[in-house]
């Protein structure tokens, strides 16, 4: 198929195509396939394409072929009639055939030069469009990183302003009086958007280089800490939309692993809140799971969330694919992916159900869903002073 | 002409396992020198100076013997030591160090980590951090590295690991291991550093690399 495909002279369209089947070929113009030879290509066709050597030839319908090579390149004309190398019966019983031009070799061989001076000058045109375009990607790429680049700079300076206006109020706390409350919470929310940029930075830098995954320090993570620094990241998010964390995790659990893990856990915490129905006192559960006889830790996030097809379950992880539910929310299909691709290289793995609990809001089904974080055993380690 | 060295009672690391752990922090703090390099204002540096660490702020780096009076080492991975690397910059900063200086901490930081040219040389860093690192992941660094920094035991066997790999006989470390301890518990130096002539089979380049561990001994002579 894909044979015929290539074969068919109609691929040659980058060169410009006489639109008159009675015009005579000029400035190196090529000349249409007749119609007929449109419908009928087919295996003896084919043949003859592919075999036909260079010079004039007949193809099995009568018409001259003419192939000629030049610097690599072989270019074949056809549908043609030339003198000597066309079948006249054949071809002039065909009326459409009527007004197309006899031509001679000696013609062909002055078109050919010239035919080879047009795709010359396309070639380079097309050179010169593909530079351009490479040119200008450069560029954006360029800008993308230069704009990501200048970001966490700026984002420095969000965090350092923060502190220096901490360390005032606190200062005049007494003279303040309620106002203060009120500042500090104003500026605990920059605090919390500017830990969201970062976060979402990190993810990003792990998404483009792979191996920062593992190259992040490996050092003991308190679970139940990380988990809270999550939610009071997303804690103006949880009171707007009335959803509530019920976190079932020893004080004890630690994990020891990269650094990195942390995005996971961000991710998924991330996603229940942002899919939680709003003002319905909704709740997300966490909690962990170890066991001993398959050597896996397990961290489960639970809540209500959109429906995810059971063929959708496994492509929720792919790059961009999100679920058909799951498109009415913002986000872009990045997530899930990151998170699964971290937790492969930490050995560890993501996986999702939906359980048959499930109500309607706004037009809406919610399902119960469940997110499970499953750890190599090893990795798991209990603080002894604290068991 | 004193005991020749074969026949002198030898010290062990081991004895000085409490060292680190009895370090007065709020001591440490005071007397830990921080070299900072990085060509721009660092928004940290104030919360941090402020923090009583002990921050000196250089714009570039273009000879590594300014290194050798500092512990902990905060370096910029761009835009510094393009005199030296026009390519790594500031990651080729951090490698020297490393390579001249191996006890010394040295934490890398960036705004762009997942730059290819800069992320395979990130690991020669003691730890690196992002630009937009927050307060406690500054302190967490910092506080990190000078607890290694200060256990001796931790920092004599990376030490004995580089003296091996250097050819240096087992016999010359044990006794250098001896003259580090002593130097250690005794607050003087000079017990360590000054011993150059009893070892021949210690190259000039390896006194020079443990001559910088005078900033480490240092640390435990009374203020």
């Amino acid at each position: 198929m894909s044979e015929k495909k290539s074969l068919n002279p109609q691929n040659f369209s980058l060169l410009p195509v006489s639109k008159k089947s009675e015009e005579v070929p000029e400035d190196g113009l090529l000349h249409p396939l007749p119609g007929f030879c449109k419908n009928k290509f087919n295996e003896k066709c084919i043949k003859h394409y592919r075999e036909c050597p260079e010079g004039p030839s007949t193809c099995p319908y009568g018409f001259s072929t003419v192939v000629f090579k030049s610097e690599g390149r072989t270019i074949k004309w056809t549908g043609l009639k030339v003198k000597g190398h066309y079948n006249k019966v054949d071809v002039d019983k065909r009326k459409s055939t009527h007004g197309l031009p006899k031509l001679t070799l000696e013609k062909i061989q002055e078109y050919k030069d010239k035919t080879l001076e047009v795709i010359k000058r396309l070639n380079s045109s097309f050179d010169e469009k593909i530079d351009h375009a490479n040119k200008k990607l450069e560029f954006i790429q360029k800008h993308t990183i230069n704009s990501f680049h200048e970001i966490r700079p700026l984002n420095a300076e969000v965090k350092a302003a923060i502190l220096r206006i901490k360390s005032t109020l606190g200062a005049h706390k007494s003279t303040l009086d309620r106002d203060y409350d009120t500042a500090k919470r104003q500026l605990d929310a920059v605090s919390n958007s500017s830990d969201l940029i970062s976060i979402r930075m990190k993810l990003r830098d792990f998404l483009i280089n792979p191996l920062l995954v593992t190259q992040s320090e490996k050092k003991r993570i308190d679970i139940k800490n990380e988990i809270y620094s999550i939610i009071n990241m997303y804690k103006s998010h949880l009171k707007r939309d009335q959803v509530q964390v019920n976190v079932t995790i020893p004080n004890s659990s630690q994990l020891k692993t990269n650094e990195s893990f942390k995005i996971i856990l961000y991710v998924l915490l991330e996603n229940a809140i942002k899919y939680s129905p709003s003002g319905l006192g909704q709740e997300i559960d966490i909690s962990e799971e170890k066991n001993d006889q398959t050597g896996k830790y397990e961290i489960k996030i639970s809540s209500m969330g959109p429906k995810i097809h059971p063929e959708e379950m496994d492509k929720i992880f792919n790059a961009f694919e999100r679920g058909v539910e799951a498109s009415k929310y913002d986000g872009n299909g990045v997530g899930l992916y990151a998170a699964q691709r971290i937790a492969s290289q930490l050995e560890s793995e993501i996986s999702a159900t939906q359980a048959g609990n499930s109500f309607e809001f706004d037009s809406e089904t919610f399902y119960s869903t469940t997110f499970f974080i499953t750890c190599p055993y090893t990795t798991y380690r209990f603080n002894k002073y604290t068991k | 002409m004193g005991v020749p060295i074969l026949f002198r009672p030898l010290k062990e690391i081991s004895e000085l396992n409490q060292h680190g752990a009895l370090m007065d922090k709020a001591k440490l703090k005071k007397d830990i020198e921080i070299l900072l390099i990085d060509d721009k204002d660092v928004p940290f540096l104030e919360f941090l100076t402020r923090n009583d660490y002990h921050i000196k702020h250089h714009n570039d780096l273009t000879d590594f013997n300014l290194v050798k009076s500092f512990d902990i080492i905060l370096c910029d991975v761009q835009g510094v030591g393009t005199s030296l690397s026009p390519t790594l910059q500031g990651a080729h900063i951090v490698k020297e160090i490393k390579k001249l200086y191996p006890f010394k901490q040295v934490i890398a930081f960036t705004a762009n980590p997942s730059d290819p040219d800069i992320v395979p040389h990130l690991h020669t860093a003691d730890k690196f951090l992002s630009k937009d690192a927050n307060e406690d992941e500054w302190i967490d660094a910092l506080d990190n590295c000078i607890q290694k920094y200060s256990n001796p035991v931790k920092q004599w066997k990376e030490i004995r690991k580089m003296l091996l790999d250097c050819d240096v006989s087992t016999k010359s470390v044990a006794h250098l291991e001896s003259n580090f301890v002593k130097a250690i518990q005794s607050k003087n130096q000079d017990l360590f550093l000054n011993t150059q002539n009893d070892y021949p089979d210690i190259s000039k380049h390896v006194w020079e690399i443990l001559g910088g561990l005078a900033t480490l001994i240092k640390l435990f002579a009374p203020s």
